[in-house]
């Protein structure tokens, strides 16, 4: 059976005119209808550029140089610009990390609403007003004709981002992919923002993939965890699964997590930084920064083997054990 | 309340500018090392008429007083008379007035239209050959002199090609084959509302050439500045938003960014407004076009300091009027632009 998306061995290089380097290592990620799946990592490690690459909205200086991506099992890449149009913000939408930066400006949030419903539905304007303000009710907006008739500027962060999430209900979509809907937000809004995300999902047999650098806030709304580094998958698997997790990677990520019971100054970051250029390293993308790197690591890149249903990791302590 | 608010205390300001002005161009007249009275009754006037002349004009008084008297007649909308027609310097004003604006209303609304076009057909395919064409354009209409322009498009249009008449408003002979009925002073639209459909072909067909001549800087700084801010804006986060729910590349360049990009082209658009209107002496001069600019130059030569200041003043509400359009307008475009600043 055909997933809803999946991206299947996909790689990504960006050519800067210069020099062209790898974001994107030959990742697959598969999301079903009903389920989030949950893309993690750390600024720079490419989980934006591969949310993008769905809809083909990568930059002019990105170029997809294996895999593919298919939606319903249609491939994505090889779509006419014409079909790529229908598809964007009808069967797959998209919601974006700053909604204050998202909406358009100088357009009422009806104008922009109205224009989404114009291009993918053919129906009248009394409808299409019905239509706008059953998802702005849907998203928990109330008020609706007034935030129909406001300028981004005059709405406050959580609302954007509710109405970003109308937005991209209203071509009735199968996937929704979400670049870190939570991080510009007030930590209580951001909570809201993330049980809004399972209701939709819940309410539209929605498949969703939720890209976010906190481990921490993704594990509480989602069904599987793909943690990406330095454009390629470390680990993956089902939530409970990262309750023990087993790549050194994630461990860290998962300590950097400050809690409630942190001493002040005792703060645990993963010493370094994600390499530039992670497609021109022979080893293991990781080795650079991992507490418990061994030779072999900076030889060959550890494939990633399954460890268990469902779970896998690309680290050789773990076949070792 | 807010744009009450906002047209009280612009007003409010505007009075102070021109009283500034007025005080510079008066200062300016009066200072000119040359004698009015003598130049008014004209060569071959004796010594003592000039003498009793300047007496009668106040030229003999304090400077002080001689602003204050100046500033009496003004409020009441009396320049003075012009010293070589003798006519009133308002009267002389009106009467070419309406062929310049005439004039500058064909070369600002072609180089708006030209300039936007140009600056988002340039954007919109960057690094493109029409981008290539579209900037190669725009730096020669702001590098090329429009004393030069006008004279090549002379060369090219009138003595090579034959297509437009060398200058003046209408033909010669029009005025007893179809004469235009005077309704507005501005030919063209004259002649379309009262049918005359020879007098509009024909005065548009004067118009064209120095038009375009005019039009041709402000055309330019509109395409560069709309080019440079699209190109901004197409990089922005909410046209990504637009792309990815499947807006097309042409509605998002020529609406959903070059509304948010506008703003800063409507600034230079009020700027070379006034650059156009001295730039429209220069062309009418060249063009034998009977407006302000002809009235100005020969103002100039002759010292007929009431008419240079006349003009001068008139230059100065022009400008401030259009900053005020200017910014009324980009209030209206963008929600976020408040009008109290």
């Amino acid at each position: 059976m055909t997933k809803l998306l999946e991206i299947n061995d996909l790689s990504i290089e960006f050519d800067s005119g210069a020099e062209r380097n790898r974001a994107i290592n030959n990742i697959s990620i598969t999301v079903d209808r009903g389920e989030i799946v949950g893309v993690v990592g750390e600024s720079g490690c490419g989980k934006t550029i591969t949310g993008l690459s769905v809809l083909r909205l990568l930059p002019d200086t990105a170029s997809i140089t294996s895999g593919n991506v298919r939606i319903d099992g249609d491939d994505v890449l090889s779509l006419s610009n014409k079909k790529l149009r229908a598809l964007r913000g009808s069967k797959v939408a998209m919601i974006f990390q700053d909604p204050s930066t998202s909406l358009n400006p100088v357009f009422t949030v009806a104008s922009q609403m109205r224009r989404v419903v114009k291009q993918h539905r053919d129906i009248s304007s009394a409808e299409t007003r019905r239509l706008m303000s059953e998802r702005l009710e849907a998203v928990g907006l109330s008020d609706i004709d007034r935030v129909l008739a406001a300028y981004p500027h005059e709405l406050s962060g959580g609302m954007k981002q509710r109405v970003m999430i109308a937005m991209a209900l209203i071509g009735e979509p199968e996937l929704l992919i979400a670049d870190e809907p939570t991080t510009a937000l007030d930590v209580t809004v951001q909570s809201q923002i993330l049980a809004l995300l399972m209701d939709i999902r819940d309410r539209f047999d929605l498949g969703i993939m939720l890209i976010s650098h906190d481990l921490g806030v993704v594990s509480q709304v989602v069904d599987r965890v793909v943690v990406l580094y330095a454009g390629s998958v470390v680990e993956r698997g089902p939530v409970p699964h990262f309750a023990e997790p087993e790549h050194p990677y994630t461990k860290g990520l998962i300590g950097s997590i400050p809690k409630s019971t942190t001493e002040r100054g005792s703060l645990e970051p993963i010493e370094g930084t994600v390499p530039y250029d992670p497609g021109g390293i022979g080893g293991c993308v990781y080795a650079s920064r991992c507490p418990d790197r061994m030779d072999v690591c900076l030889e060959a890149a550890p494939s990633l083997d399954a460890v268990g249903i469902g779970t896998a990791v690309a680290c050789y302590l773990v076949g070792q054990r | 309340m807010r744009r009450l608010e906002f047209v009280i205390t612009r007003f409010g300001s505007t009075l102070m500018v021109l009283l500034g002005v007025t005080v510079i161009t008066f200062l300016l007249a009066r200072t000119v090392p040359t004698d009015p009275a003598a130049l008014f009754l004209g060569p071959r006037a004796r010594p003592e008429e000039i003498a009793k002349v300047a007496e009668q004009m106040g030229l003999n008084d304090p400077l002080p007083v001689q602003y204050v008297n100046y500033m009496k007649e003004l409020v009441q909308g009396d320049l003075g008379n012009s010293i070589s027609t003798k006519r009133p310097v308002l009267d002389e004003i009106f009467a070419r007035l309406p062929a310049t604006l005439e004039l500058l209303f064909a070369g600002m609304t072609t180089a708006i239209i030209v300039g936007i076009l140009i600056g988002v057909f340039s954007a919109r395919w960057k690094d493109k050959p029409i981008d290539w064409g579209g900037r190669a354009l725009a730096i020669l209409g702001v590098s090329i002199p429009a004393f030069f322009l006008g004279m090549l498009f002379q060369i090219v249009f009138f003595r090579w090609l034959g297509w437009f008449p060398l200058g003046g408003r209408t033909s010669v002979d029009l005025r007893f084959t179809s004469p235009i009925t005077d309704v507005t002073g501005f030919l063209v639209f004259d002649a379309l509302i009262t049918g005359n459909w020879e007098g509009f072909k024909d005065a548009l067909w004067h118009l064209f050439l120095p038009a375009m001549v005019l039009a041709a800087f402000p055309a330019g700084l509109i395409a560069r500045m709309v080019r440079a801010t699209m190109s901004d804006v197409l990089s922005l986060d909410y046209i990504r938003t637009a792309r990815a729910y499947g807006q097309s590349e042409n509605l998002i360049a020529f609406k959903l960014a070059l509304k948010n990009a506008i703003g800063p082209a409507i600034a230079v658009i009020g700027l070379s407004f006034a650059y156009a209107l001295t730039g429209s002496f220069f062309v009418e001069i060249i063009y034998t076009w009977p407006g302000l600019g002809q009235l100005t130059v020969n103002a100039l030569l002759n010292l007929d300091y009431p008419l240079i200041m006349g003009v001068t003043l008139l230059g100065a509400i022009a400008y401030i009027a259009v900053n005020f359009i200017v910014d009324i307008v980009q209030a209206q475009l963008d929600p976020r632009v408040s009008l109290d600043d």
